[in-house]
């Protein structure tokens, strides 16, 4: 009855775009200390494997990156999936850092939301390619064009394109690394038939079912 | 023993013409135009005959940039300002430029280190001296009008020349930084700073005066040459987005940024208006 009378509050998109905005209002001198730093990851600062991704180099970085971000978590929350939001945001987060730590030694710093971005954009194309056999050309012609901007990215092609601050470039490694990991993941979850992640489900689940 | 009245004029009429040949000899023989230049042709193209023809080939720039800043060669004994004042001129536009996160470090090129129409030959060695990719050269052209006001002929009165301010001087300079990618040898932007001083003096203060006012040009040159400069980088970072021959590569130690980008976000907003009619009931 409480549901059918008062709509569900996407928690989880809404937490996410708050905790977005909120670093995004941080001063410089407190977003530097949550960027992904290579030097500053091996003397064991650990919280930048995930806030790493939460903090952006401009105002215009951040809007486009959590305008992206929270737009996909709302679709997986509409979806009845905020639990596959939720655990790709935690998981995700340091396993990418990690991968970009261990594969980009060059890359010292870095900022941005958009190697999740891709992941969560990765596992709902797959989730729209197995549900519906009609969105299958619409994904396939999506699914193209990403990997055409990723190849303009590590070309050095779209570099001058990205509106990024001077000097900083587009780290197309994150958005491949991302993409990976959401096979990976939607991989790993059809294969353990979600009984890996049916605990973070049915907390999701229960944190999201409105009060009354 | 009385001189010869003969003589006793003579020595009057020669002393006479002594004194004011002193004091009117520097307006009388004061150029009327002055001119101090050094060109970035004539340095990087000493004995071009004809118009240099550069391969169209792709300039890579890696940032953070490295850059050294040099004043051009003059090749002249009097090379416009000294030395000190073109390191303290250098320190200036380096110290504008520093907050660029895509410069890496800026070197300022002492003159001595750059050989008069020495080609980039020279500038090559400089560049591999200084650790540096991209060099801006700035070149400088200054002229210096001297007239005479009437009042100057109150210079033969001697005390005139102390007190009375009968030249004029009017220094014209222009200042241009044209900022060169060594390795491809190409001109990436350039920039011009002018200005403009002018004054009078005294017959005596005349030559510090205009020296100093000559100092000055160079100063508020380069003051104008900055923010011209800081535009035309701007301006240049735009042109990079569509200018096929210049590209931007990383260099390790680089910063990266997770811009999804506007294309990202249209293919985010594809995939999501899929899955929203897809949730539809037919």
């Amino acid at each position: 009855m409480c549901s059918a009378s008062l709509p569900r509050l996407p928690l989880v998109t809404l937490a996410v775009f708050a905790v977005g905005v909120l670093l995004a209002a941080l001063p410089e001198s407190q977003r530097i200390a949550l960027e992904y730093n290579r030097d500053a990851l091996a003397t064991g600062e650990g919280w930048r494997l995930w806030t790493g991704h939460f903090v952006h180099f401009s105002l215009r970085h951040a809007a486009v990156d959590l305008m992206a971000l929270s737009a996909l978590v709302l679709c997986l929350e509409r979806r009845g999936e905020g639990w596959v939001a939720v655990s790709l945001l935690l998981c995700a987060s340091p396993l990418l850092s990690l991968s970009l730590y261990f594969s980009v030694p060059g890359l010292t710093i870095y900022r941005g939301a958009s190697g999740l971005c891709a992941t969560i954009t990765v596992m709902l194309g797959l989730r729209l390619w197995r549900d519906s056999r009609r969105s299958r050309p619409f994904v396939l012609i999506i699914a193209i064009l990403f990997i055409g901007k990723l190849m303009g990215e590590s070309s050095g092609a779209a570099a001058n394109f990205s509106g990024l601050a001077g000097g900083v470039q587009v780290a197309w490694q994150a958005h491949l690394l991302g993409a990976l990991l959401a096979a990976l993941f939607d991989f790993g979850i059809l294969l353990s038939g979600m009984s890996a992640c049916g605990t973070f489900k049915k907390i999701v689940m229960l944190s999201s079912k409105p009060l009354c | 023993m009385h001189p010869q009245p003969s003589s006793q004029a003579m020595r009057t009429i020669v002393l006479f013409l002594m004194v004011s040949m002193l004091a009117g000899c520097t307006t009388l023989f004061r150029p009327e135009q002055e001119h101090r230049a050094a060109s970035v042709v004539d340095y990087l193209y000493p004995n071009a005959s004809e118009a240099p023809r550069l391969q169209p080939e792709t300039t890579t720039l890696r940032p953070p940039v490295r850059v050294g800043i040099a004043f051009v060669p003059g090749g002249q004994w009097d090379a416009g300002a000294s030395e000190e004042a073109k390191q303290l001129l250098l320190a200036r536009v380096k110290a504008a430029f520093a907050q660029y996160p895509y410069i890496g470090t800026i070197e300022v090129i002492p003159s001595g280190y750059l050989r008069a129409r020495g080609g980039f030959d020279n500038l090559d060695q400089v560049a591999r001296m200084f650790n540096v990719e991209v060099i801006a050269l700035l070149s400088w052209d200054q002229v210096q009008f001297n007239d005479t006001r009437a009042a100057a002929v109150l210079y033969w009165t001697i005390v005139g020349a102390y007190v009375i301010r009968g030249d004029k001087y009017d220094v014209q300079t222009l200042v241009d930084a044209s900022v060169f990618d060594v390795a491809s040898r190409k001109l990436l932007f350039r920039a011009p700073g002018s200005s403009r001083e002018k004054g009078s003096g005294t017959l005596a203060s005349f030559s510090e005066r205009s020296r100093h006012a000559r100092d000055r040009g160079y100063e508020q040159a380069v003051d104008n040459l900055i923010p011209q400069l800081k535009i035309s980088m701007d301006d240049f970072r735009e042109r990079l987005k569509h200018d096929a021959y210049v590209k931007v590569e990383n260099k390790p130690g680089y910063s990266g940024g997770g811009d999804i980008g506007w294309v990202g976000l249209l293919l985010a907003s594809a995939l999501i208006f899929i899955a929203h009619v897809q949730r539809k009931p037919a």
